[in-house]
């Protein structure tokens, strides 16, 4: 029984790291990293739905995640120029980075009515987290003014998203 | 319009005053009409202008960002 016990554990362990693991604080250069992959992520399902979903409200959804996602990352990207930081890939980047991955293979499955359920499920779920380590670690720990100001920008149009994603989700029951 | 809000969230104006808007975010907004009467958009960093044509209190919002809303007042 121990045995088999301790399968199930790993194997729910397995299905969904938790990407924004509580301990060391996050440095500038890899808040940056954190920040900008997490957009991009955003982007790149946004576009897996505009190419899958003939829903009307889906597709204006994901229209919004492509603009508001690029513009803060476009923000980002000059930021760091300007502030001459390199943005320094962690652990978290590469957590978020392969449950994405995941995530897009598991919706390319999906079609029609079911992809647009999981999609926007999926935006409500993402969303929040993102939101929540915003708010408790990426804004707080972050040093650098500018930076810090981007990143509240940020979680303001964001929390928008799950508000969004959530009247949506509403729609499709 | 900045920091996702548009201010002054009441406004006034005459039939026939331009009504120009500004948006001061990175982020694209529109100004919409709730009753359908007018949709402006307004890319990042730029302004849009509106030529009043009806009087009524119009309330309006931003598509994108439906959060942002506001009201304009049109005296005839």
């Amino acid at each position: 029984m121990f045995v088999r016990l301790s399968a199930a554990i790993a194997a729910v362990s397995l299905l969904s790291s938790a990407p924004f693991a509580q301990g060391t604080k996050p440095t500038d250069p890899q808040i940056a990293h954190i920040a900008y992959t997490a957009g991009v992520i955003d982007v790149a399902a946004a576009k897996q739905a505009l190419a899958k979903t003939s829903n009307k409200e889906v597709k204006a959804f994901a229209e919004d995640m492509v603009r508001d996602h690029e513009a803060v990352n476009k923000q980002a990207l000059d930021l760091v120029k300007k502030l001459n930081v390199t943005p320094e890939d962690n652990d978290t980047s590469k957590t978020l980075s392969k449950n994405a991955a995941d995530k897009l293979a598991e919706l390319g499955k999906l079609k029609g009515a079911d992809f647009d359920k999981a999609y926007v499920a999926n935006e409500v779920a993402y969303h929040k987290a993102v939101d929540s380590a915003l708010e408790t670690s990426l804004i707080p720990s972050a040093n650098n003014a500018q930076l810090k100001s981007l990143l509240q920008t940020g979680l303001k149009i964001f929390q928008g998203h799950e508000q969004h994603a959530e009247h949506v989700a509403a729609m499709l029951k | 319009m900045e920091n996702l809000v548009i201010s002054p969230a009441d406004a006034s104006a005459k039939v026939g005053d331009t009504i120009e808007w500004v948006n001061k975010d990175i982020f694209a907004h529109t100004a919409t009409a709730r009753n359908g009467d007018w949709d402006v958009t307004l890319p990042p960093k730029k302004s849009a202008k509106l030529v009043l044509k009806k009087a009524g209190t119009v309330e309006y919002y931003c598509r994108f960002h439906p959060n942002m809303k506001a009201t304009l007042t049109v005296a005839p």
